[in-house]
């Protein structure tokens, strides 16, 4: 639904070119969940859910990921994101800064949207519980400290950019995914998608 | 003081995301619209499925890389 957005297009068509690749079997971190077929019913779901069945890379002309959206992201979140990114890329094209405070720029341009955002604007960046349970079972990002205000588990988009600010310009084919995409269960439920593996699509159709 | 912590404390929660309930508000999409959707995707961005080519692209065209990895195929099932 986000990239058939004509906002996201005109977007994407005039910043960057585009490309992608299965991951199906290839990837030990990609999600198995239900097959969904084009001509299956859909519908949107929390921001960054399916993180490990999409991963969505903005990249530097030669192959540096300034920024990953895992998982699903409305049509506006996108954007603002993808604009994001070209900001990121506009940073390594910049010759008149040295590496050192360029990566340093990169993290807190990274930990300003993770901090200092309105998180209203990233519309349903809420882990669903069994994603709850996984990130408090298998990482140490996502539960804040025991001191202060503010406990409990972060909004994924917040994880997201922390993650992505430890991560400055990493060519593509050294980025971690495997540990960036621990956002949450690799297998959902769900009601749509192909009959017979996991619910029923023949009510939804 | 007990005026200027409530107001310390409010803005940690709101820069913090905390008093902002994450409610989303879903939408269910029919398999013919999904259809439409997939077909405006590809035909309206030229995806290339060849990273290092798509790398002498961006640098020629100065352009910066937008890249999909994907449980499936973007034009068939996932």
């Amino acid at each position: 639904m986000t990239l058939s957005n004509d906002k996201v297009i005109n977007q994407i068509n005039t910043a960057f070119v585009s490309g992608w690749q299965s991951i199906k079997g290839k990837r030990s971190y990609a999600g198995v969940s239900n097959t969904h077929m084009p001509s299956n019913a859909a519908k949107n779901i929390n921001t960054c859910s399916g993180g490990r069945n999409i991963q969505m890379y903005f990249m530097t002309p030669d192959g540096r990921v300034v920024h990953c959206l895992p998982g699903y992201w409305n049509a506006q979140d996108f954007y603002t994101q993808a604009g994001f990114a070209v900001k990121l890329g506009n940073l390594a094209f910049n010759k008149s800064i040295s590496n050192a405070d360029r990566n340093e720029k990169f993290l807190d341009m990274h930990l300003q949207k993770a901090h200092g955002h309105s998180y209203g604007l990233v519309e349903g960046a809420k882990l669903q519980g069994f994603d709850v349970k996984y990130v408090k079972n298998n990482t140490s990002d996502f539960t804040r400290g025991y001191k202060g205000f503010v406990q409990g588990v972060k909004l994924v988009d917040q994880v997201v950019h922390e993650r992505m600010a430890a991560r400055p310009f990493l060519p593509f084919e050294k980025f971690d995914a495997h540990e960036f995409t621990k956002l949450g269960i690799k297998r959902y439920k769900y009601d749509f998608g192909l009959a017979g593996k996991y619910g029923s699509s023949a009510k939804k159709k | 003081m007990l005026r200027k912590l409530t107001v310390a404390a409010v803005a940690v929660l709101l820069t913090t995301g905390v008093l902002h309930a994450q409610n989303v508000a879903y939408k269910t999409v029919t398999g013919g619209q999904v259809k439409l959707n997939v077909d405006k995707m590809m035909s309206k961005i030229d995806w290339s499925k060849d990273f290092n080519e798509l790398k002498k692209k961006a640098q020629a065209q100065k352009k910066m890389i937008f890249w999909v990895d994907i449980v499936g195929d973007l034009d068939g099932g996932l």
